[in-house]
């Protein structure tokens, strides 16, 4: 199935990664809390669903239990207390804490993993390119380089492991040698290929004026569409954003606003936007199966 | 090579584990412990007591205005003053009870709280005092700290200290949830006895029989 969504212009896209990665960020109320990590674990599952629930379960899982477990251990405000350790009150609120930060962790973890699939580098190349020549392609490089990485140091160690000096060949101090010589060959050719690649680049005229893009996108009906409805959806969560509908107060005592109907207009307002990739996929898949 | 690292691990584990002390919070804490009643000053039993003696609840309940120890609060390990009639017993060297009096106030954030906003003061009571001054009986040896410990354990109050393995000494960071640094940059926790501010920290501090201890929270500069 094709992801509509991914195929929108990339300003457009990279204004709804922002703004719902910031949201996610401050927001600490467990509505929108609820509300983001839902939304972003259908994201990310819409687009690549094994990936999404393998690292769910294999680290944002055990992350999540470790963080609420930690958190009332080394923070000990809070006006309920549960019990006490070594003296020390552990206390509701510094649990409760400890489990909406991990849930606020997990969602912008996952909502980043949209963002890589979706904005990839040649996206980011083609909308700062112009603007911030050495920026872009810095992010672009930096956001590649773990991946990167990963994949050359495998291919070091295949060939190290080839003439017997693999990092797990032989004793302790022979491992931790051949280990050392891996990162010394790693980082050599990393500073060789990033000269490679400036070089490359400028031999081509990157950030030259009236230079094309390898990819070029049109800013067609579509787009615009999905802009201005993204647009109107911004505006009640920045509206509930400065009337203090997202506040919350964790310590001493846990304090919200009281859930009226403005405040429910505005959840409604977020769900729709964090559900807008999920959303706009389905209006296109209906639309399209009604044209035929 | 595998099996070493994981008892290896296990035992760091179970080290960790046995040096935690876990207790489950009294009764009469848990009681008294909801956010609502944590800025009482006094348990609720006390206060109630004080009313119907025609006292307001918002003034400090002195020791002497509470006619008789209740036997819930006997038992948490707080004594009130004596009842008149045992002091009327002129016997003090046969039954010698040690005792203090324990006095936890924040007043001084109380001078300019239009400098603090709301949420931060939610924790702070209307009179300032968190434990009004009452007599807390005391074993031989104990410090200020055994004793603020003692008490805000057993009224719910909740207190967070931290030890300085160094110098083996006490800091209180906070007392009912109002902590160092919460009002200005250098406030925080301070304790007098008789008066006075001893140049020690509060663990290393025995008491004395009739030591008034009190515990104030400072603004600073």
């Amino acid at each position: 199935m094709r992801n509509r969504f991914a195929e929108l212009h990339p300003a457009v896209l990279f204004l709804y990664f922002t703004a719902v990665i910031l949201f996610s960020m401050f927001f600490m109320h467990p509505v929108f809390l609820a509300i983001s990590l839902f939304c972003g674990f259908a994201c990310s599952a819409a687009l690549h669903l094994g990936k999404t629930l393998r690292f769910s379960f294999r680290f944002l899982l055990p992350m999540l239990l470790v963080m609420t477990a930690v958190n009332p251990l080394l923070n000990h405000r809070g006006a309920t207390i549960l019990l006490y350790v070594n003296d020390n009150p552990v206390t509701r609120e510094a649990l409760l804490y400890g489990f909406s930060s991990a849930c606020m962790f997990s969602a912008v973890l996952l909502w980043f993993s949209c963002w890589n699939t979706v904005i990839t580098s040649d996206k980011l190349v083609y909308l700062f390119g112009s603007v911030a020549p050495s920026l872009s392609l810095l992010f672009s490089m930096v956001l590649r380089f773990v991946p990167r990485f990963k994949a050359q140091i495998r291919t070091i160690e295949n060939a190290q492991k080839g003439i017997g000096k693999g990092a797990d060949q032989g004793s302790i101090f022979i491992r931790a040698k051949n280990g050392m010589n891996i990162l010394s060959i790693l980082t050599t050719w990393a500073l060789e290929n990033g000269i490679t690649t400036a070089d490359s680049m400028r031999a081509r005229g990157y950030g030259l004026a009236g230079r094309t893009s390898f990819s070029i996108y049109a800013f067609n009906k579509r787009d615009k569409t999905a802009l201005i409805v993204l647009i109107v959806m911004l505006f009640p969560v920045f509206y509930g954003a400065f009337t203090g509908e997202n506040n919350i107060r964790y310590y001493p005592s846990l304090a919200v606003k009281p859930i009226s109907f403005v405040s429910n207009l505005v959840y409604a307002a977020y769900f729709l936007l964090c559900a807008f990739p999920l959303l706009f996929n389905a209006a296109i898949e209906v639309k399209e199966h009604d044209s035929i | 090579m595998k099996y070493i690292k994981k008892a290896l691990a296990l035992f760091c584990i179970l080290t960790v584990l046995a040096g935690c002390k876990v207790e489950l919070p009294s009764q009469h804490a848990a009681s008294s412990a909801g956010p609502s009643e944590s800025t009482a000053p006094v348990s609720s039993e006390i206060r109630s007591e004080a009313e119907t003696s025609g006292i307001s609840g918002s003034a400090p309940v002195s020791s002497a205005a509470v006619p008789q120890s209740s036997p819930k609060t006997a038992s948490s390990g707080v004594s009130k003053a004596p009842p008149a009639k045992k002091t009327a017993v002129p016997a003090p060297q046969l039954q010698k009870e040690t005792s203090c009096t324990l006095f936890i106030s924040c007043g001084d954030i109380l001078k300019n709280r239009e400098k603090f906003s709301e949420d931060k003061l939610s924790a702070v009571p209307k009179d300032g005092i968190i434990f009004a001054e009452k007599n807390v009986k005391i074993k031989n040896g104990e410090t200020v700290f055994d004793v603020l410990l003692r008490v805000t354990k057993a009224d719910g109050i909740p207190m967070e200290s931290a030890v300085s393995p160094v110098y083996q000494s006490t800091y209180i960071k906070g007392i009912n949830n109002i902590y160092e640094k919460d009002f200005g940059a250098s406030s925080g926790w301070t304790y007098t006895v008789n008066g006075k501010q001893p140049p020690v920290s509060c663990n290393g501090y025995k008491l004395k029989n009739g030591d008034k201890i009190q515990w104030l929270f400072v603004c600073g500069g």
